[in-house]
């Protein structure tokens, strides 16, 4: 197979390659540039831990191709901290632990800065009428894609909605 | 996966031609095909990638219906 050219952003950084045509993105995140933090954990698009932004929108990179990225803006778990401030989110998930092992977390934090960017009418009647219960509920199903094997589920929902919540106060 | 050649599709008329062929088929989102593709279910010679055309929209129609865009 030939190598196609590739140009697109990663973090921020304006990258050129050369890549396989069947090279997904993942591979190529990991393998080509270097950036191990998204993982793979199924690759068959079951278990989200190969979660990336594309544009702001949350895929699983497992299950697309790199050269289909032409010209798009791609945002790792590397890239989600300003220097050494970290996002939201990963201040959450610390402070709610929401992790045990690590594998599955890259892909939990770039889903649910996805999903808190999501125009879920469900989410924003939730958060003003504010039944905890209610907004638990809306962030299991919009986070269903994300598995994790140690079952963080408890304290992970627990720091997404801190940061709705949170979110909301600020605006 | 199966070797395979990749292009963009220029035009929905490019694309309709050239994916006519045999051992070819279109990518969009490719969640699906890749899938089948990792398991070598599907093993197409050739993709031809429409994400670039302008197949998003949903417009009336003057009989009063929707048509709405493949993509």
């Amino acid at each position: 197979m030939d190598a196609l050219p590739l140009n697109f952003s990663v973090n921020g950084q304006s990258r050129t390659l050369s890549v396989d045509a069947s090279a997904t993105l993942l591979d190529v995140l990991r393998e080509q540039l270097m950036l191990s933090g998204t993982k793979k954990g199924c690759d068959h698009g079951q278990c989200g831990a190969c979660t990336v932004l594309v544009n702001g929108r949350r895929i699983n990179s497992c299950l697309t191709l790199a050269v289909m990225h032409q010209g798009r803006s791609i945002t790792t778990i590397e890239g989600l901290a300003d220097g050494d401030v970290l996002h939201d989110l990963q201040q959450a998930f610390i402070e709610y632990d929401a992790f045990q092992c690590g594998y599955c977390t890259p892909g939990q934090i770039c889903s649910a800065v996805g999903f808190i960017h999501e125009d879920h009418a469900n989410v924003e009647r939730s958060r003003d009428t504010g039944s905890d219960d209610k907004l638990r509920e809306v962030i299991r199903e919009f986070m269903s894609g994300n598995l994790c094997r140690c079952g963080a589920y408890t304290n992970i929902v627990d720091a997404i909605m801190h940061v709705l919540r949170h979110e909301r106060e600020r605006v | 996966m199966n070797p395979f050649s990749y292009t963009r599709a220029r035009d929905v008329a490019q694309a309709t031609c050239e994916g006519a062929a045999e051992d070819v088929k279109f990518i969009a989102g490719g969640t699906n095909l890749l899938d089948l593709m990792k398991e070598n279910i599907e093993r197409p010679g050739r993709l031809i990638d429409i994400n670039g055309l302008p197949l998003d929209n949903i417009e009336e129609t003057p009989e009063g219906g929707l048509r709405i865009g493949a993509l």
